[in-house]
């Protein structure tokens, strides 16, 4: 089979594996008992409550993308684009939260404001009523969300050509360059995380569970495909597939393409950073001060909480076979990542599949992972592929669904970054396309496909929404680990666990950032 | 009185030295041409002048003041009155062709008549008056240029810096650019100090040429003698 013709196949297999789940789960919501109905969605949706849910859930979405708009460009700017002191450790520090469960830092918030917390006896017990509530909840969402706009903002404005700015350099202040030319070159970048973002939410269980705010992906897919009823739970899936649909949508009016966003970066010479003088040390004083009340702080707590070995004895000892199984299972998804991304970001770099395949990626990443949970579900769960069903399987189809995105948009930069002449020469020399990917593509954008099997293994790691709805029978991930000891598990402990992640994950993070500084030199 | 003036200078990235003792003068109203190998150093003499960057060492001087010396910037770029052509254009793609050109205007502080005024003319000059509302990447490679052109000199710029701007376009359109040049340079009387590795395009646009190797200054002389 030829060259173009296998990565078409490799894209077509991915795009099922992807998209037949959510088929599976239409069906199977329209035609409960073999005959079309919409007796489900009737049932489902006469009762008020689903509708309050939704409500409150596109509600609690929208203001968490609004504020973490508000805040992420500026502080993108700053931190991606000016002379700020500390700005590289800063970025790091926001981008963090990320790759943590929400859940972690919701306990923090609770560890720093409860009633034997450290602030604690500052608020009292009003500090209880705004932590358990829709506040509290906005604050961890827009904490855990705000790095999607900054890492979306940041690698565009870092891919700007610096011509631009320098022309306008010739009239203008810096601050009407900045406005008039810098920002509106990002803002189709901007747009799309804060859309993105707003779908990442609407997915969200472990913190909204633990802070007592009743939100649709808890109460409406959760509950009710592990206790009650799956096809209410697959017609409750459709709403939140169809609201990502029409984000998406939205995207597409306003002419923001994932393919000219996720650009690789340009090769020249990164544009010269804006100064800001005096005030710079003031700015960076409160943009720490910022991370610290967004994250900081909760996160002290935690280790202040955990603060004694007995602690992280006792979490191991609960959560010891749920680390293991996390670890391989993020691995072996990472790699399936991998080697899918580079196959789909190779077969777009030659033309051997549209632009368009990259919005279809982005969009499973979107998609909230209860939902892609549900459809996984309805396809699988059958007699002649329990082999799937009831393995770990099922949960690495449901990562290499969601988070392909991320091999395919770091691969496809790394790609980019190797002169075109490179494997020509390679194929004047006799060597077919699969051997020239192995021996010259792959070797030259090695830290590329290190820094994406790195990212795809963190985000793997700290999955819930897939996780909570699939994971196997007795087979449990960290993740859903924590989000059960959550429920009932003692403080101190739970402490210790989130500590653990954090630790977990700040290993791989560390590394990522010496690849990403490496590779921008 | 020279318009342009760079007196000693050094610049130098890492351990390699861009400019190394380099002087160079432009009277006003004067067409210079600086020739030389890519990589000796033209680039980062016009980024000096146009406020992109400070020397290590040496003066910057515009109109007679010095705007930068000695890894100091004393005037930034957009309070030299100098204009530049960028040898990738940079046009601005979020804005039309009448965007690029108003930019500068409005950040300058003309009121709004005016700068409408000013562009009109300025389009009708370089008869790009019909693509005013259109899209600058949608436009031929020799319209672009001239847009380029226009969103400098609509500012009425003393003394004009162009990088290249020429190399990537074909024979006949750069015959017919380069006279367009030389007729908008007589109009408007704007000092000219143009770069360019092409011998035979510094002899057909400058009264003086000004060879360059490796950060200095080798020859000067005008195209005749
Ligand atoms: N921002 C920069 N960083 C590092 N090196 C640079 C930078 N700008 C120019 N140089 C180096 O300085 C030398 C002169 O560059 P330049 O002025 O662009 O030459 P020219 O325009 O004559 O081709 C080159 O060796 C170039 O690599
Ligand atoms: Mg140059």
């Amino acid at each position: 089979m030829g060259r173009r013709s296998t990565l078409r196949l490799v894209f077509a297999v991915w795009a099922l594996i992807a998209l037949l789940p959510m088929l599976a789960m239409l069906q199977r919501s329209l035609m409960p008992d073999g005959r079309i109905t919409l007796s489900t969605y009737t049932q489902l949706f006469a009762s008020a409550r689903e509708w309050t849910l939704l409500g409150n859930t596109l509600l609690l979405a929208g203001a968490t993308a609004i504020l973490a708009g508000l805040l992420g460009l500026p502080l993108s700017v700053l931190l991606a684009r000016t002379n700020l002191p500390g700005r590289r450790a800063l970025f790091a520090l926001f981008v963090l939260p990320i790759l943590l469960p929400p859940s972690v830092l919701a306990y923090g918030w609770v560890a720093l404001l409860g009633r034997d917390g450290p602030l604690g006896g500052l608020l009292g017990s009003s500090g209880g009523t705004f932590l358990f509530g829709p506040a509290g909840c906005l604050i961890v969402f827009v904490a855990s969300f705000l790095p999607v706009v900054l890492l979306f903002t940041a690698a565009s404005l870092l891919a700007a050509n610096p011509r631009l700015e320098e022309a306008a350099r010739l009239c203008a202040t810096p601050s009407s360059v900045l406005l008039g030319i810098t920002i509106p070159q990002v803002l189709p970048a901007f747009v799309m995380a804060v859309l993105l973002l707003f779908c990442l939410v609407l997915g969200e269980t472990g913190a909204p569970t633990f802070l007592r705010v009743n939100v649709y992906a808890v109460e409406s897919l959760a509950q009710f495909a592990a206790f009650y009823d799956f096809s209410s739970a697959t017609a409750a899936a459709c709403p939140l597939l169809l609201v990502v649909l029409l984000a998406f949508w939205g995207l597409h009016l306003l002419g923001v393409r994932p393919s000219a966003v996720l650009q690789a970066p340009s090769t020249g010479r990164a544009p010269e950073p804006f100064q800001l003088g005096r005030s710079g040390s003031r700015l960076a004083v409160l943009a720490g001060a910022l991370w610290a009340g967004l994250a900081g702080l909760p996160l002290a707590a935690l280790f202040l909480r955990s603060a004694a070995p007995r602690a992280y004895v006792a979490a191991l000892a609960a959560a010891g076979a749920s680390f293991g199984r996390s670890f391989s299972f993020a691995a072996l998804g990472a790699s399936l990542i991998v080697l899918f991304g580079l196959l789909i970001a190779y077969g777009r770099m030659i033309g051997a599949l549209r632009q368009g395949t990259e919005m279809l990626t982005l969009f499973l990443f979107a998609v909230p992972g209860p939902v892609l949970g549900i459809g996984l579900i309805s396809l699988w769960n059958r007699p002649a592929t329990n082999g799937i069903y009831r393995t770990p399987v099922i949960l690495l189809l449901g990562y290499l669904a969601q988070y392909v995105v991320l091999g395919d948009w770091i691969t496809k930069a790394a790609l980019a970054s190797i002169p075109r002449s490179m494997e020509e020469a390679a194929a004047a020399a006799g060597a077919g396309w699969a051997r020239r990917l192995t021996t010259i593509a792959m070797p030259l954008a090695w830290k590329g496909l290190a820094g994406a099997w790195l990212l795809a293994f963190l985000f793997c790691f700290r999955d819930t929404g897939i996780a909570m709805v699939v994971y196997p029978p007795g087979r449990d991930t960290l993740t859903v680990r924590l989000f059960t000891m959550m429920a009932n598990g003692r403080p101190e402990v739970i402490a210790a666990l989130c500590m653990l992640i954090l630790a977990s994950v700040a290993a791989p993070f560390a590394v990522l950032g010496i690849l990403d500084a490496r590779s921008r030199q | 009185m020279s318009s342009l003036q760079l007196e000693g200078v050094a610049k130098g990235y890492g351990s390699r030295k861009a400019l190394d003792g380099f002087s160079l003068e432009v009277g006003e109203g004067e067409r210079v041409a600086l020739l030389g190998p890519s990589g000796c150093g033209k680039t980062t003499a016009l980024r000096l002048l146009a406020g992109f960057e400070a020397p290590d060492a040496g003066r910057v001087l515009v109109g007679g003041s010095v705007v930068a010396e000695r890894g100091r910037i004393v005037v930034p770029a957009e309070r030299r009155g100098i204009g530049m052509v960028f040898q990738d254009l940079a046009l601005w793609p979020h804005m039309t062709v009448r965007g690029n050109l108003e930019f500068g205007l409005r950040a300058q502080g003309v009121p709004s008549q005016e700068r409408e005024r000013r562009i009109h003319q300025m389009l009708a000059r370089v008869e790009l008056l019909e693509y005013a509302d259109t899209n600058p990447g949608s436009l031929s490679g020799g319209q672009q240029q001239r847009v380029a052109l226009a969103r400098a000199l609509v500012l009425r710029p003393r003394a004009l810096l162009m990088d290249e701007p020429l190399s990537n376009l074909d024979e006949e359109l750069n015959l017919k650019l380069r006279a367009e040049i030389l007729q908008l340079q007589a109009e408007f009387g704007f000092a000219l100090l143009y770069v360019t590795h092409d011998r035979e395009e510094a002899f057909a646009l400058a009264d003086r040429i000004v060879l360059v190797a490796r950060g200095r200054t080798i020859l000067e002389g005008d195209p005749a003698g």
